[in-house]
């Protein structure tokens, strides 16, 4: 019942809401959105996948943030502004079924200062379900934006901690203030196997501990509450402490407790819990769990997957050339340094000891191993699909701009494309019980569309509007990319080497540009994670003066860096503004092809 | 090759079910049954996971593997009382009591000490939590069916609940010293259990009276302290990690004032000085060979300790604590032929029937007799032989272990992002883990690196 009333409640706001929050919006516009001159807008000559495997042509009005109506034949009212798409494909908006979205990185926890580290405040040990997230959700936050770019238009966000952080809430990714985006209120319990930090629950023993603890206290609790209500006569009213009172709705089955479980064994810890105390569990942000397919499946549990993977092994590149197009002399010269080469190998190895031989192939047989666990980490969306277990997606552990990436190798690994749009959609909206609302292009349910030039789930398709609860973002196409003079870029186009001079540290990685044509393209990574790049904005080159701008996010926490460097030859020199921190001094060079 | 079979091996893990048993039968090996003489030449017979039949020119019924032990050595699995492979967390140091906790909830199967283990043809472990406080958390005992994926399969369900305790100077640095509350010093030790027992009293006390009516409020909960009320209604069986004769005996003054009696004491290195007392209480003792002196509570023992127990009629086992020793129990036991005299018996029912013993599953494992599991190490040479190798291990009747034909990389659980360097990188897990988990930095300022502290 609780739930329901506020699902109700939040529904409510959320279509009362609407028409105030465009006036604000319109007030308050982003400058980087164009701005919205009306509230109706037609879509017309789209592919429009209404839910996963149904597509059709046609058109989709929008109108005071619902889907006014769908079809081949509908017509342009003439208050609507009318976008042509051009054949473009229109799917619903994406759900993120768990996600730390919008809420602010918690400041670095000091050691905590707790006379007994055997019973600390509930605070400190982490065990705080009676808060809500709902007094967390920032709608300024840059990772909603950033979230909202990729197609979500709702997640249900929980609270960020340790054990028990608290109950989660369904929020509409959109602008306004916290009282209009919210779906529902109280959705969920969050859950974890973190220990806290130095203090009891020390461990994810001690953690499980408690659990049983608090759960089996609730439990006495309601047991002597409902005793309470019948008749009160000769007994005293319970005074239980607020995280016990908060868990009762757990006992009682009213929260579902969307509980962490990253791999197998931790699977299987949160499945042995559940059995034994009873509560309705969602395995969430699963990254391994085939192992314990057959449980998940025979326990019938909600299941969401983790978008995040390992790090795929990079396929090095044979450089051979083409040898149609070489010379005869060219042919025989290559086939000579082809001949040295393995001379020269063979030469080498049989100098190897019997240790380095057998270091050399164990060596070897890990890497085969290794390369067989990424498959299978890749493959688990497949394989759940294969058995027919129900599962939706989750980015609580994922960059946002990892999401796609990963998707696409998961469809590689055999994931079919329905599923996976269905993971994203309808089964997340099923799983948080906003079907009648979200999930589907379907008239009457909420505005949340994602608009591709090419279908989601090709290569190289882009994202160029995204409407949640009826306001349009339109991409920029060109956002990343700087314009150059002709030929200019090609002089500054590979990879250069970068250090940052921060007191005390000194920060360096790779710095990858990209000459395309007029556009200029840079990437830069870190030491700490190389490989791992992050694309530098608004970007300009002039006078020998490259500029661009770049938003890293490390652990949630936002910065925005400015890069100003000066271009001389092979070598760079420059500033690098940080946000609140200042400028620091940087230098470069390129690295010799 | 060998990858296929490793393929084949997951798939096979992955399909069976839960408890998976297996058929075996062996033939004409030199069978040491610990409870009913060697017998030579002889046949051992399991089907489903049991023990069916020891006898001559047994037959197996068709589909059944068997094995040629001839010249061979067929002992029953070695049982160690004192482990804590197995398992992802030793000690909830956080408290002087933390009877709520249970190494149970974190068992990992894919810890690649347990293939070493049965590698050495031990195929029980207790996985005990460490010595961090004095009354330390749950324990499980582990059957070493190396290969299943769920924990829960890795369990010896059905063994009884066990509890580790410990005194002296473990939990008087971490608490005492620590943190500055009881216990610093051992007459600390002594109240910590007696106040542990008291509270238990009056909890049950409390929710006696409220079941019947006489109490009008609720009484909280506590999962600590249900679990000592367990022990004082003799539940759970003590397992105390312990050094000095005084301190023996005053846990044993302790237990006999709340009624308790189920207690082996683990490492006991003054044992031998308080035998007779071990033996009136009914005491087990779980002790090292020949180990001790590595920090000031251990500088008095000696290699005869085992010897002398049991010649005083002590239930002994020798025990490993370490990921290393478990791999050579069977060395162990045979150091008390040279300290001590045992004879081949004596020496080795200290690592087979004696630990089960102390285990409460000494109905199950520990012997070869009919009737019981059937967990077997089949030697090359007399298990007490400093040429012996183990070359086969059976576990429920499933060869868990064979020195002929299992791949090099027995690995279940393979980290995508592991960085492949050497040989060498693998070598994890021989540490010793008796005071894993402790967070020394928080109780004494500074991270302390620190290697036997058990």
């Amino acid at each position: 019942m609780r739930n329901k009333r506020f699902a109700l409640h939040g529904l409510f706001v959320v279509t009362t809401m609407l028409i105030t929050s465009w006036t604000t919006n319109l007030q308050a516009q982003n400058s980087n959105n164009p701005k919205e001159v009306t509230a109706t807008y037609f879509l017309q000559n789209a592919n429009i996948v209404a839910s996963p495997g149904q597509s059709s042509f046609g058109s989709v009005l929008v109108k005071d943030g619902l889907i006014a109506q769908v079809g081949a034949n509908i017509q342009a009212p003439y208050d609507a502004q009318v976008i042509d798409m051009d054949s473009m494909y229109i799917y619903a908006g994406f759900i993120d079924a768990l996600s730390h979205v919008g809420l602010k990185k918690k400041d670095k926890e000091d050691r905590p200062k707790v006379k007994n580290p055997g019973n600390p405040p509930n605070a400190v040990a982490g065990i705080t379900p009676e808060h809500s997230v709902y007094d967390d959700y920032a709608p300024e936050e840059s990772s909603i934006k950033k979230l909202r770019e990729q197609g979500y238009g709702i997640a249900h966000v929980v609270p960020q901690g340790r054990m028990l952080p608290g109950m989660g809430a369904i929020f509409s990714l959109g602008e306004g203030n916290v009282a209009e985006l919210v779906i529902q209120k109280e959705a969920s319990m969050f859950s974890q196997l973190k220990s806290a930090n130095r203090v009891a629950p020390g461990t994810t023993i001690g953690v499980m501990a408690k659990y049983r603890d608090i759960y089996r206290n609730a439990a006495a609790t309601s047991e002597y509450n409902s005793k309470y209500n019948t008749n009160p006569a000769g007994m005293r009213r319970a005074q239980p402490e607020p995280a016990i009172e908060s868990f009762v709705p757990v006992v009682n089955k009213q929260l579902s407790v969307y509980f962490i479980a990253n791999s197998a064994l931790d699977v299987s810890r949160v499945i042995a819990l559940q059995e034994e105390l009873g509560f309705k569990l969602v395995l969430s942000d699963v990254e391994q769990g085939w192992p314990m397919a057959t449980k998940i499946s025979s326990g019938g549990y909600p299941l969401l997957l983790s978008m995040d993977l390992p790090d795929a092994i990079k396929e090095e590149k044979k450089e051979e050339k083409d040898d149609s197009k070489m010379t005869d002399e060219e042919k025989k010269k290559a086939a000579e340094v082809k001949e040295k080469a393995e001379k020269k190998k063979k030469k080498e190895e049989s100098k190897l000891s019997v240790l380095e031989k057998a270091n050399k192939k164990a060596k070897m047989e890990r890497e085969v191993r290794k390369k067989k666990s990424i498959q299978e980490y890749e493959g688990q969306a497949a394989m759940m699909e294969k058995k027919g277990i129900k599962f939706a997606f989750t980015g609580i552990s994922t960059k946002p701009g990892d999401i796609r990436k990963n998707l696409k190798r998961m469809i590689d690994a055999g994931l079919s494309e329905k599923t996976a749009l269905a993971a994203l959609t309808t089964n997340a909206a099923d799983q948080l019980g906003i079907s009648k609302i979200a999930g589907t292009i379907t008239k009457g349910k909420l505005a949340n569309l994602v608009i591709t030039d090419k279908p989601y789930f090709e290569e190289k398709s882009t994202i160029r509007y995204v409407f949640v609860d009826g306001q349009m973002s339109e991409m920029k196409k060109d956002e990343k990319k700087g314009k150059v003079a002709k030929g200019a870029g090609a002089a500054l186009a590979g990879e250069w080497n970068y250090s940052i001079e921060i007191p005390g540290q000194t920060q360096s990685g790779t710095i990858k540009i990209t000459a395309d044509g007029d556009d200029l393209l840079v990437e830069v990574d870190s030491a700490d994670e190389a490989g791992d790049y992050e694309d530098g904005t608004s970007v300009a080159f002039t006078d020998n003066k490259l500029t661009f701008d770049m938003s890293v996010d490390n652990d949630g926490f936002q910065m925005e860096l400015s890069w100003d460097i000066d271009i001389e030859g092979d070598t760079m020199k420059g500033m690098v503004k940080a946000g609140q921190f200042g400028s620091f001094p940087m230098e470069g060079s390129k690295i010799p092809k | 090759m060998k990858y296929i079979n490793i393929i084949i091996g997951l798939i096979l893990a992955v399909t069976m079910s839960a408890q998976e048993t297996g058929s075996v039968l062996i033939k004409n090996g030199t069978v040491i049954t610990i409870t009913d003489g060697v017998k030579e030449n002889t046949d051992v017979l399991i089907q489903n996971g049991k023990i069916k039949q020891i006898g001559d020119n047994l037959s197996a019924g068709s589909g059944v593997t068997t094995i040629d032990a001839k010249g061979q050595f067929v002992m029953p699995g070695i049982v160690d009382a004192h482990s804590h492979i197995g398992i992802s967390v030793v000690n909830e140091a956080t408290n002087p009591v933390t009877a709520e906790v249970f190494t149970g909830d974190c068992v990992n199967p894919y810890d690649i000490g347990i293939y070493r283990a049965i590698a050495g043809g031990t195929t029980v472990s207790h996985a005990m939590h460490g010595s961090a406080n004095a009354i330390g958390g749950q324990c499980e005992t582990l059957k070493h069916r190396f290969g299943v994926i769920d924990p829960e399969d890795m369990k010896m369900k059905d063994a009884p609940r066990t509890i580790k305790f410990a005194l002296g100077e473990n939990p008087m640095r971490v608490h005492g010293e620590g943190r500055d509350i009881t216990p610093r010093t051992r007459m600390g030790m002594e109240q910590v259990f007696r106040k542990a027992f008291a509270d238990a009293l009056v909890y049950k006390k409390d929710w006696d009276d409220y079941n019947s009516g006489k109490l009008h409020e609720l009484p909280e909960y506590s999962l600590r302290i249900e679990t000592l009320v367990d022990i004082m209604n003799g539940e759970i069986i003590i397992h105390c990690h312990s050094y000095r004769a005084d301190e023996l005996l005053m846990l044993m003054n302790v237990l006999e004032d709340y009624g308790v009696s189920k207690i082996c004491f683990q490492h006991v290195n003054e044992g031998f000085k308080v035998a007779p007392e071990l033996a009136a209480f009914g005491a087990g003792a779980s002790v090292f060979s020949d180990w001790w002196a590595y920090k000031f509570e251990v500088y008095y023992s000696t290699a005869y300790n085992a010897a002398i127990l049991t010649k005083n009629g002590v239930v002994t086992s020798i025990n490993s604590d370490d990921a290393g020793l478990i791999r050579h129990l069977y060395h162990e036991a045979a150091k008390t032929q040279k300290y001590g005299g045992l004879t081949d018996n004596e020496a080795l029912r200290l690592i087979t029937i004696n630990p089960a013993k102390q285990l409460g599953i000494d109905k199950r494992v520990g012997s070869i007799e009919v009737g019981k599991d059937g967990d077997i190490a089949i030697f090359s040479h007399h298990p007490l032989s400093i040429y012996a190798v183990n070359q086969k291990t059976i576990i429920d009747g499933i060869v868990r272990f064979d020195i002929a034909t299992q791949p090099n990389d027995m690995r279940i659980d393979i980290n995508p992002e592991e960085s492949i360097s050497s040989f060498m990188e693998d070598m994890e897990g021989h540490e010793d883990k008796c005071m894993q988990d402790v967070f020394t930095e928080l109780f004494l300022g500074e991270t302390h690196s620190h290697s036997h502290q058990h």
